[in-house]
């Protein structure tokens, strides 16, 4: 197979294939995007066109023929198309990628192989974890695999799958031991075009409130047969694969949530310039300023951190267990949030079905829906919750800095690297030491180093709190105590990454991301919600940022770090 | 003193207001009326700190003692006491969870100063297969 996969494919590329969001006649616009979204459909336009563009080689590995580099890039694609649809992310869809983590981790060369056939000949496979009684709890997981001479019948349900119905394949989360241990679960690569159709029942669909056009749906496995080899890594080891590639999945869903919270707030900015009330414009009232720099420094954010954890995967792979559930806990979190706040400055638009500003009710359903799609809330605070002590005792304010390719946002990353990536992070955390570290601290304007000295006071407070966290606290049946610390370092971790995001980017070319007045607001935002009362935003900081978003929606550039160039008719 | 009140507006962002931190600290102080205006000493914090981090490791580690730990570490966990830890037991029966047994992990690197895989407690899961797969690994060091 080809194994020189043309990478030249770049978001800009696929910005162009989706046209002028706003073009009522483009079939990739948002009035066919919210169209698609009444009729409960994944819009065929743009499944054609991603089908053409071979968006699937996204999800394959390079060394397999497909495009998959660094998972920052995948990210990216991932926002490019949620900034359009998210229904059309995760529906083309993002579980192929999901089902190919666990493939890329821990499946041998021929297995690897078959999966990369069916993505890049345009086929899907599916992510087959869930099952309704058990959550995210996987070892609690019932859908059994038992060998019989030398094949492997499958028999059980999962539910609430993405594309299970139309999938070729399914990566399959099976038993195949006894009892709650983490060595009694396999994972299985389950071929669905060849194998016996009348062993499962595929014909159901599950309805949602958000990303409506998803066919999400579930399979019941009858004696379903598969043959030995079906095992992806060693028998008993599901759970080792699963640590380690949803770490990637965990980096990407939130950089991408970014995309969808970019047209919210866009839609809410067009909808401040355009009405008018009181006699002046809505974005001339105070309050919905506030709103609306408040949302642009929520995405700033949370751009920071998902980027950081998406370079972090390559960079600093022995810490990432940490610093991704980091990420998928707060950014969805903060962003759903802000959707909030945006909703009352549109008011009645807010939830309207049609219309100028009809796309953003259907994106303030989806933005949420995309978070339960994997690895919930709080199963990432439980994830970060028993390391915590160990990261206290052996980094905070006292862990060397983390090399500037963590931030360089045009440093290159190379191919992700799934065996690099450990189940702990044996206590190390080099990002918060960007707040600890004094070096940091002397290159910035007083506003923020300020509000840096603040941050870091609570980084030594939950230092204290998490070395004096009992044993009992660390699980997921921790008590609220325990969820706060989790809350609390992921708003510090976000910090961190906005503060090495501002000082390793200082060779930019863009003069706003060299300023600090994002820098000031973000953190602001921050320890604002770690329940310090700062009041407002000095005003000349919010006007520079507002005149930013202002300049942004004018020139059709996204809200994001990179503000890419967005496609006009 | 209490600073001037137009240090700091009235003014709050209005959607912060509306989503007030779920996990306050019921403990946390408020921060000074003054905040916009305090010094910066930006002060060299990490020379306060020493690092405590033991890199000290027992070369004396006999079965008996890694069993005797193990059992106290398991038995903390679990708040029981140590004996009521049968040593050939399987872990995650009496209740030692995915969670706790990575913690474990964290818990024997730090005692033993060994890097054990983060998948120890599973492949080894009682407390006599833990203790012989740890002094065998202190031995072969």
């Amino acid at each position: 197979m080809n194994t020189t996969a043309d990478t030249s494919c770049t978001t800009a590329d696929l910005e162009q294939v989706l046209g002028d969001a706003h073009d009522r006649d483009n079939p990739l616009g948002f009035r066919a995007v919210l169209e698609a979204d009444e009729r409960g459909e994944i819009l065929p336009e743009g499944e054609k066109a991603l089908g053409s563009f071979g968006f699937n080689a996204e999800f394959v590995p390079r060394r397999l023929g497909g495009r998959l580099v660094d998972i920052e890039r995948l990210m990216l694609m991932m926002r490019t198309l949620s900034r359009r649809d998210p229904t059309l992310a995760l529906g083309y869809g993002f579980t192929s990628y999901i089902s190919g983590s666990a493939m890329w981790t821990s499946g041998n060369e021929n297995q690897q192989r078959r999966m990369a056939d069916i993505l890049l000949g345009g086929g899907k496979t599916a992510a087959g974890y869930n099952e309704l009684a058990h959550g995210n709890d996987f070892t609690r997981t019932d859908l059994a695999a038992t060998t019989h001479g030398d094949r492997i019948l499958i028999n059980g349900r999962k539910q609430i799958v993405n594309n299970f119905g139309r999938a070729d394949a399914v990566v399959l989360l099976a038993r195949t031991g006894e009892g709650p241990g983490n060595r009694s679960h396999s994972h299985l690569f389950v071929d669905l075009v060849d194998g016996p159709a009348d062993r499962v029942d595929r014909d159901v669909r599950y309805p949602t409130v958000g990303l409506r056009g998803c066919l999400i749906g579930g399979a019941e496995f009858t004696d379903y047969p598969v043959p030995a080899d079906a095992p992806i890594g060693p028998v008993g080891g599901a759970m080792e694969t699963v640590l380690r590639a949803f770490q990637t999945t965990r980096a990407v869903l939130p950089g991408m949530m970014v995309g969808t919270s970019d047209t919210l707030l866009r839609t809410v900015t067009r909808f401040a310039l355009d009405r008018k009330l009181y006699g002046r414009r809505v974005a001339a009232l105070p309050h919905a300023r506030a709103t609306l720099v408040g949302a642009f420094l929520d995405l700033l954010a949370g751009d920071c951190l998902s980027t950081v954890a998406c370079r972090a995967l390559h960079v600093l792979p022995g810490q990432t267990s940490v610093l991704t559930a980091a990420n998928k806990y707060l950014v969805p979190k903060v962003l759903h949030r802000s959707s909030h706040a945006l909703g009352t400055v549109l008011g009645a638009n807010s939830y309207l079905r049609d219309g100028t500003y009809g796309i953003f009710q259907k994106f303030a359903r989806d933005l949420p829906a995309i978070t339960f799609a994997h690895a919930n809330a709080s199963v990432c605070q439980a994830t970060m919750l028993p390391q915590l002590p160990r990261l206290a005792a052996t980094s905070w304010l006292r862990a060397p800095r983390p090399p500037k390719d963590l931030f360089e946002l045009d440093a290159p990353l190379g191919d992700i690297d799934y065996g690099a990536l450990e189940l702990t992070s044996r206590g190390a955390d080099h990002l918060t030491a960007m707040l600890s570290h004094p070096g940091t601290r002397a290159q910035l304007p007083d506003a923020a180093a300020r509000l840096v000295e603040l941050l870091l006071t609570d980084l030594a407070d939950l230092r204290e709190r998490c070395l004096a966290l009992p044993p009992s606290e660390h699980s997921v049946v921790a008590g609220r105590a325990g969820f706060a610390l989790a809350d609390r370092y992921a708003q510090l971790a976000m910090a961190a990454s906005c503060l090495g995001i501002w000082q390793h980017n200082q060779h930019s070319d863009d003069a706003f991301l060299r300023e600090a007045d994002w820098l000031t607001g973000a953190l602001h935002r921050i320890a604002a919600r770690l329940g310090h009362d700062l009041g407002a935003l000095p005003d000349s900081t919010e006007q520079r940022l507002f005149d930013e978003l202002i300049f942004r929606e004018k020139n059709h550039e996204g809200f994001d770090l990179g503000r890419p160039q967005l496609s006009l008719a | 003193m209490r600073a001037s009140t137009s240090a700091v507006r009235s003014y709050r962002s209005p959607d912060v207001k509306a989503y007030p931190n779920p996990y306050p600290y019921p403990d946390q102080k408020p921060l000074p009326t003054n905040f916009h205006t305090l010094h910066i000493s930006r002060s060299l914090l990490m020379s306060d700190l020493t690092t405590d981090i033991s890199t000290d490791v027992s070369t004396a580690a006999t079965v008996e003692t890694v069993r005797t730990w193990l059992t106290e570490r398991v038995a903390y966990f679990l708040d029981v006491t140590p004996q009521d830890i049968a040593h050939d037991g399987l872990l995650v029966e009496i209740g030692l969870d995915s969670v706790y047994a990575l913690t474990l992990c964290g818990d024997v690197e730090d005692e033993y100063g060994i890097l054990v895989e983060a998948t120890l407690a599973w492949d080894h899961p009682t407390i006599d297969a833990l203790t012989a797969h740890i002094h065998s690994e202190l031995g072969a060091r």
